[in-house]
């Protein structure tokens, strides 16, 4: 009894965020603010004063969100008899879920306003859906991993269906829920499989991550039905990540969706799916290495193809971001096919960039929509002549995902390609370089359109203070780590460390 | 009839899941589909079950894995539903072979 008490103060970061969610979904159900800034401010306060509580008051061990890469220092802490891990790298993650829910909620103010019916609920339950992600990336065993997950996606299933459009949104809602639960299931069955072999094996505590990492290293070529178990557990973690062939859902849901919705699916959503990924994987790839390394590549391969592929012929703009969401998840699928440390820094810092990117380009995106409820890419023809402050942003946010100098994309995907070809993966760094020349047409058509042509109709597009302070700070975000990756370098290094050597 | 044994178990529970990804595939009605994808959550409970009762008698894991996951399908279904409700009231049906608005 006295454990459990104990291990509570480990959890007041998602115990604060849990209960804030239930107070704004409350305030929201039970009493009629007509003013849009209470709601959002509300929920602003409370992760603000999460977040500086994780970076400044939350001590366990030595470990800070900027502590020493030196492994021998950090003291991993593992609560509630192992099934949640707090090190470096939950620590980070749970650091930058805050940030992009934060950075979501401000930018969702005048949609929500404009085209949303039910406040409370939408800033209450991306708040929950925070917490689930929390759990995701703190989480040491199955059964935890999913069920954080699982707060994720019923949060986001609900948030989904908040879209404006009746008949998309009930469309991409009905999509959404019904292939989540069909991939639940088969994760489920997966992690049935996996607790089946490992009980059979006499394994203590057989659904830890570390007791597969234990088991894997038995084998060489892993059981047929270890490996079933398996193949479920990646449909759906991949499911979750957008990655090909699994990626299907992500354009409809991303149309019909919230459009801040939509840019909270393509960072926040897909950070925590990696997050879980590399957790798992860091485990399972002891063992028999190579015959897991090719599936991860083909589906790496697959993934960035397709999304590079079907992007070109897009004619909606969420539907282009869906689809270099997608390729960029192939980039990150890369790196874990070479699964080294060095790899893991690499997409740790890729994800974090290209979330950042992906902010900057919802950002503008909802300032666009909010003004003029258009969704094809020649809507945006001669966009900086309405708005330059926007044209800008978004052309660095293009070009940083394209991987060009100077932004944080080209440092991002330069560790991640130089990590995969020190392990000898050359032909698919190959692939992954082709592929990057691919996307750069597509978003450099997006550019031209707002540059070179001309507006349909001269109606000036203004953006309110709120949205520059977003875009701006994503924006220093983009550059300053594109110049200077230093700065989060540190807590990058000791999360990688801390999840790959364990 | 001979004894019942973890193999029988098994077998029953893999045939279960394969009808619920057959349901899934094949039905056009979004409540069937819901059903589908609850027969799939039984057919893991039913293994669970089986692989704790015969194997794992020393501890209740499966038996605590199966509660948590009776829990968040009954609250999957429940959000489901209210989904498919907000559909019917739109649509008057719920075929999701209707539902082809968003393509590509």
């Amino acid at each position: 009894m006295e454990n459990i008490t104990n291990n509570l103060t480990y959890l007041i970061p998602e115990i604060i965020i849990i209960a804030l969610g239930f107070i704004i979904i409350g305030i929201g159900i039970f009493t009629r603010i007509r003013n849009k800034f209470i709601l959002p401010f509300a929920s602003i306060t409370g992760l603000i004063f999460t977040a500086i509580y994780i970076t400044f008051f939350f001590d366990i061990g030595n470990i800070h969100i900027l502590s020493t890469t030196d492994h021998n220092q950090m003291k991993d802490l593992f609560i509630y008899g192992g099934l949640l891990k707090l090190d470096s790298f939950s620590l980070l993650f749970k650091f930058i879920f805050i940030i992009l829910g934060i950075f979501v909620i401000l930018m969702s103010i005048d949609y929500v306003d404009k085209h949303v019916n039910h406040e409370g609920e939408f800033y209450g339950l991306i708040i929950l859906s925070i917490a689930g992600m929390m759990i995701m990336s703190a989480a040491n065993e199955l059964l935890t991993a999913y069920i954080g997950l699982e707060l994720l996606s019923f949060s986001l299933y609900i948030l989904v269906s908040l879209g404006n459009d009746p008949e998309k949104t009930n469309e991409s809602s009905i999509k959404y829920i019904l292939l989540g639960g069909f991939t639940s299931a088969l994760v489920l069955y997966g992690i049935s499989q996996i607790y089946t072999e490992l009980v059979k094996n006499d394994i203590v505590n057989p659904t830890f991550f570390s007791s597969i990492g234990i088991y894997a290293t038995q084998y060489e070529t892993f059981p047929p039905l270890f490996m079933f178990g398996l193949f479920l557990l990646i449909t759906g973690l991949g499911f979750k990540i957008a990655a090909a062939p699994f990626h299907t859902w992500a354009p409809d849901i991303y149309e019909g969706a919230p459009l801040p919705i939509a840019g909270y699916l393509a960072t926040a959503s897909k950070l925590a799916g990696i997050a879980l990924i590399l957790r798992i994987f860091s485990e399972i790839f002891e063992g028999s290495h190579s015959s897991l390394v090719i599936i991860v590549a083909i589906l790496a391969i697959l993934t960035m193809s397709i999304g590079n592929i079907t992007a070109i012929a897009q004619t909606k703009y969420r539907r282009l971001i869906a689809y270099s969401g997608i390729s960029h998840m192939g980039y990150i699928l890369v790196g874990l096919a070479t699964n080294t440390v060095d790899s893991y820094t690499a997409i740790i810092l890729h994800s974090i960039g290209y979330a950042f990117s992906g902010l900057v380009i919802f950002g503008v995106l909802i300032c666009f929509y909010n003004q003029t409820n258009k969704e094809n890419i020649n809507d945006l023809s001669g966009l900086y002549k309405t708005n330059s402050f926007l044209a800008v942003s978004i052309t660095i946010a293009l070009l940083s995902t394209a991987g060009l100098p100077f932004f944080v994309g080209f440092i991002s995907k330069f560790y991640l390609f130089l990590a995969a070809v020190e392990q000898d993966l050359l032909w698919l760094v190959i692939i992954a370089l082709i592929n990057s020349l691919i996307s750069l047409y597509y978003y450099l058509m997006v550019i031209k359109e707002m540059y070179v042509n001309e507006p349909d109709d001269v109606l000036a597009i203004s953006t309110n203070n709120i949205e520059k302070l977003v875009l701006i700070t994503s924006l220093i975000g983009v550059i300053g780590l594109g110049i200077y990756p230093d700065i989060i370098m540190d807590a990058i290094n000791s999360a990688s460390i801390s999840v790959f050597i364990r | 009839m001979g004894e019942l044994s973890l193999i029988h178990i098994q077998i029953a529970s893999i045939v279960l899941f394969s009808i619920g990804i057959y349901g899934v595939l094949s039905r056009r009605n979004a409540v069937l589909i819901l059903l589908a994808i609850e027969l799939m959550l039984n057919a893991v409970n039913l293994n669970l079950i089986g692989v704790s009762a015969f194997l794992d008698q020393s501890r209740f894991l499966g038996h605590i894995l199966i509660i948590f996951i009776i829990t968040i399908a009954a609250a999957e279904v429940a959000l489901a539903l209210a989904i498919v409700l907000k559909l019917y009231k739109e649509k008057r049906n719920t075929d999701v072979d209707k539902l082809d608005v968003l393509k590509w």
